[in-house]
């Protein structure tokens, strides 16, 4: 008894030390922490230290040797000749930014001392033999070089001088966008005529990476089939105008027709579903009453169904005056062929007759329908073919507006990676919408409807991927448009500069070579 | 007497047990509520005109080919095939 007393007391013992063990691991956890905080206060002083050593060798005037130097720089002769705002830029400079431009003459130094200072700034941050690369440019030039980030000017400056003149014969928004490709790519290009550059630089920036990457002389292939157009302000990638008053009215007369369509289809399923109880009960004039009525509601539907596709022609902006009168008068010509139709099956009083008109109506019908689907393939591929075209607009907007920022000292980096994940976006859509319309154009030279039916499906199929993509793309731009809000405030996207206004068309290959053919 | 004692220590060793545990622990550094994630309203324009535009055009070319979609027609093609059979 006693021992078992004696152990359950040790045990108990044993199990009140718990809390005292904890409690002792947690002082020991503080007086850790208590270490840690004098070591890094420690640190902190030494940091303060070094930091008040630098400081108070910054402060120490500069070896008497040094002033005298830039002082006599400054007096050599192609240096006081400057007029005094340029011989100013170059003396706010460091004896040692100085030094880069002491081997040039008079008048480059005068087109240095044109800069603004925060550009001449900019390229006083370059190397000596990198600032000497751009002494032969003219003013022009020269202050699209100083506006480049300093990576993008070395880049530049790792080239020939008759690359850089080349090069810089584009406008600043351009050179940065070009100079953003990698040095061996952007060498390649500098070697191209200057027709050639300036029609490449208006290339997106997808399609800069993706020609660049081609042999010098597929490039200048390439380039040859693309055509830069500049945009009817006016229009802007729309084919046409469409008043807003009768965009309305157009609206409203398809919501009518939606209307339609939805109740004759109610009227088909119930008279189809008459017509199968009279057709049980072997009813002859239920059966004609039926199927005379479920004839005229088929043809109602169909009739509805045009009127919307010409409806969503009507308002289309994206196909000219001509295309869309086309197809109206096609739409026409098939609902009056269904409203004779439906005269036919008003005047029928029997079965017989009535099986005619049905076989005609379906006859017609299996043919309306892929030509409605060919029409409304022209106006959606129409519709995406704009969004594209407002996509690669918007690109060369958001180039401007990064460019702005840059100059003004703003980091883009971030920014610059996914305007190039919008323009591959863009890219991907052009893309998927090119072959769409190869379909679609396959589809229309088909002879039969069997054979059409599939290739427009694919068409459908492709310019829904090229949808897709575009809003995928359009996701992006939102988000670079916050960003960019947020980091710039001055941003102007409504502005407008010429390179906005540009449209790049590109030959198709196989147009290519019929025309080859055809010479 | 013994028994007293016994109890006496026992009950000392508990009382020793229970200001142990009930003695404040030093709180453990925790980690700061995570803020709530603000819950963002779909942001659906910018407020640029040129960037919305074109968002409503490509909402405009997805309802289209819905609109046009001759699937809904289905029941025409039933009940013509079902009247040429009369």
């Amino acid at each position: 008894m006693k021992k078992a007393v004696t152990v359950l007391t040790l045990a108990l013992f044993l199990i009140s030390l718990i809390p005292i063990s904890i409690a002792q691991d947690d002082e020991q956890k503080r007086l850790e922490d208590r270490e840690k905080d004098r070591l890094k206060a420690l640190e902190d002083q030494q940091k303060d230290r070094l930091k008040t050593a630098k400081d108070a060798q910054k402060d120490r005037p500069k070896p008497v040797a040094i002033r005298v130097k830039k002082e006599d720089l400054l007096k050599e002769r192609k240096f006081t000749d400057l007029r005094k705002d340029r011989l100013d830029r170059f003396k706010g400079l460091k004896e040692e930014d100085l030094d880069k431009f002491k081997d040039l003459k008079k008048e480059e130094l005068e087109r240095f001392g044109d800069l603004k200072k925060e550009r001449l700034d900019r390229l006083k941050s370059l190397k000596k033999d990198e600032v000497e690369k751009f002494k032969h440019l003219k003013k022009e030039k020269l202050e699209r070089v100083s506006k480049l980030h300093k990576n993008k000017a070395e880049k530049l400056s790792n080239l020939k001088q008759e690359q850089i003149t080349r090069l810089t014969d584009v406008k600043e928004t351009r050179l940065r966008k070009m100079t953003g490709l990698d040095e061996e790519k952007l060498k390649k290009i500098s070697d191209l005529d200057a027709r050639q550059i300036e029609k490449f630089s208006h290339l997106d920036r997808s399609r800069l990476e993706e020609i660049s990457k081609l042999g010098k002389v597929e490039i200048k292939k390439r380039l040859d089939k693309i055509e830069i157009k500049v945009v009817d302000k006016k229009l802007k990638y729309k084919k046409r105008i469409v008043l807003k008053d009768k965009k309305v009215e157009i609206r409203e007369r398809f919501e009518q027709e939606e209307e339609k369509l939805h109740d004759a289809e109610e009227k088909i399923k119930e008279r189809r579903r008459l017509l199968i109880k009279a057709k049980e009960d072997r009813d002859d004039d239920a059966i004609i009453e039926h199927a005379k009525q479920g004839l005229l509601r088929a043809a109602d539907a169909i009739i509805a169904h045009l009127e919307k596709v010409k409806n969503k022609v009507l308002e289309s902006e994206d196909l000219t005056e001509e295309q869309a009168n086309s197809i109206i008068s096609d739409l026409d010509a098939k609902i009056s062929e269904i409203n004779d139709a439906k005269a036919d099956v008003e005047a029928a009083t029997t079965k017989e007759e009535l099986r005619a008109a049905a076989k005609k109506i379906n006859a017609s019908w299996k043919r309306i329908k892929v030509k409605a689907d060919e029409h409304t393939r022209d106006v959606v591929n129409g519709k995406v073919r704009s969004i594209l075209k407002k996509s690669e607009q918007l690109e060369k907007k958001l180039d401007r507006i990064l460019a702005e920022m840059e100059e003004k000292g703003i980091d883009v980096e971030g920014l610059d990676e996914k305007v190039t994940q919008f323009s591959d976006k863009v890219a991907e859509a052009r893309e998927k919408l090119r072959q769409s319309q190869e379909k679609f154009k396959e589809a229309k030279a088909a002879d039969n409807n069997d054979d059409k039916k599939p290739l427009l499906e694919e068409a459908k199929s492709l310019a829904r991927e090229a949808h897709n993509d575009l809003k995928e793309a359009h996701d992006i731009l939102k988000e670079i448009t916050r960003e960019i809000k947020a980091a710039y405030k001055e941003a102007d996207f409504e502005e407008e500069d010429e390179d906005e206004l540009v449209e790049i068309e590109e030959e198709e290959e196989d147009e290519t070579e019929d025309e080859e053919n055809d010479a | 007497m013994m028994l007293k004692k016994l109890n006496l220590s026992i009950l000392t060793i508990l009382a020793l047990f229970l200001i142990a545990s009930c003695a404040p622990q030093p709180s453990a550094p925790t980690a700061p509520a995570a803020p709530e994630a603000p819950v963002e309203a779909p942001a659906e324009t910018t407020g640029e005109a040129s960037v919305d535009e074109v968002a409503e055009d490509i909402s405009d070319a997805g309802s289209i080919d819905d609109e046009l979609d001759t699937s809904e027609l289905a029941d025409v093609d039933s009940i013509l095939a079902d009247i040429e059979n009369i």
